[in-house]
């Protein structure tokens, strides 16, 4: 005669019963039809922010040239030595972190016009034309974000850093009137 | 509902609902139909309802709905139908076909409680039953079960 303890193991054992893969993918499909569309492009959007706050720390670190003729006066030159060391470092850090800023803007991009030309293929009802604006609406959004950045770039290339620095704030202020406007969703895992 | 919070739960309680409706009906395309309107179902209601259990309501409308299931189709029991479990072994059949002899009071219990490991109160508010009830059904249901293998 078996124990208690031994019977709910083989009890348990039936929780190795699991619907096919086959069915997990037509239930996600079934309830993706039936749950409005991820609102996923806000979520990069703050993941741009983000790093965009980054550039905008190792921008900070930088020193503002008003003019490049300006003599600098040096107190020491182990100082001196140090700073530029400094600097040196801040600028490859701006750079490094708008490169990737810029990467993953192309990302999206990537994805955003993937989306619209799924959605071009496969027409759906009138709900999912509104679906596609808002799309083509990020997709622009993206667009210019990776313009601006690409501006910021070349201004820190050539030490530019006030006018980098304005135009980072501008676009991080445009940014913070998007999110606040809309409903943050975290995006599920899905893909 | 937030659709975080469902999709959430959905991946988390599809393997149990499943199991839940396939205990059931014995048979793996209805309980895949029917787990699928599980959801379905269950994410129309949160929309229009305040939802305080999320898994409670979702076993409940899987008990509803094989109960409509049973209204429009004859119960099938396992020993009438071709083995349908797949790849398992010989223990899933013979514990299957024991907890199908038992009552469907004690089955229900058994099954949330012991396999899915829900607590008594859970169980209570899925059978709309007392939580000494559900402590008693749990306890005597698996010494019947017992003597049913």
């Amino acid at each position: 005669m078996m124990t208690d303890q031994e019977l709910i193991q083989r009890l348990q054992t039936l929780r190795n019963i699991k619907p096919s893969q086959d069915w997990v993918k037509r239930t996600e499909k079934d309830l993706k039809a039936v749950i409005p569309k991820s609102q996923w492009p806000i979520y990069s959007v703050i993941f741009c922010l983000a790093l965009g706050l980054s550039l905008l720390g190792a921008i900070h670190e930088l020193p503002v040239q008003e003019s490049s003729d300006k003599p600098i006066k040096i107190i020491q030159e182990q100082e001196e030595e140090q700073k530029t060391l400094t600097q040196a470092q801040a600028k490859e850090q701006a750079k490094a972190t708008v490169q990737k800023a810029k990467t993953v803007a192309k990302k999206i991009q990537a994805h955003l016009e993937e989306k619209i030309m799924a959605s071009k293929i496969a027409p759906g009802p009138e709900d999912q034309v509104d679906a596609r604006i808002k799309l083509l609406e990020d997709l622009d959004k993206v667009k210019a974000a990776g313009g601006i950045l690409g501006e910021i770039e070349k201004d820190i290339e050539n030490n530019d850093y006030l006018i980098a620095r304005q135009k980072l704030n501008k676009y991080l202020d445009s940014l913070k009137v998007d999110s606040e406007k809309e409903e943050i969703i975290i995006n599920q895992d899905n893909n | 509902m937030r659709k975080r919070k469902f999709i959430k739960a959905y991946k988390q309680f599809r393997e149990p609902i499943y199991r839940f409706v396939y205990f059931k009906v014995s048979q793996r395309e209805i309980a895949e139909d029917l787990a699928s309107e599980v959801f379905l179902k269950t994410w129309h209601y949160s929309q229009t309802h305040k939802i305080k259990n999320l898994r409670a309501l979702s076993y409940k409308i899987a008990r509803n709905l094989i109960v409509d299931y049973y209204k429009k189709h004859k119960p099938v029991f396992l020993e009438e139908q071709s083995i349908d479990i797949g790849k398992e072994d010989k223990n899933y059949l013979d514990i299957q076909k024991a907890l199908s002899r038992l009552s469907k009071n004690y089955r229900e219990v058994i099954e949330l409680y012991y396999i899915e490991g829900f607590s008594h109160k859970e169980i209570a508010l899925i059978l709309n039953k007392k939580d000494s009830t559900i402590r008693v059904l749990a306890s005597r249901g698996l010494k019947k079960l017992k003597e049913k293998l």
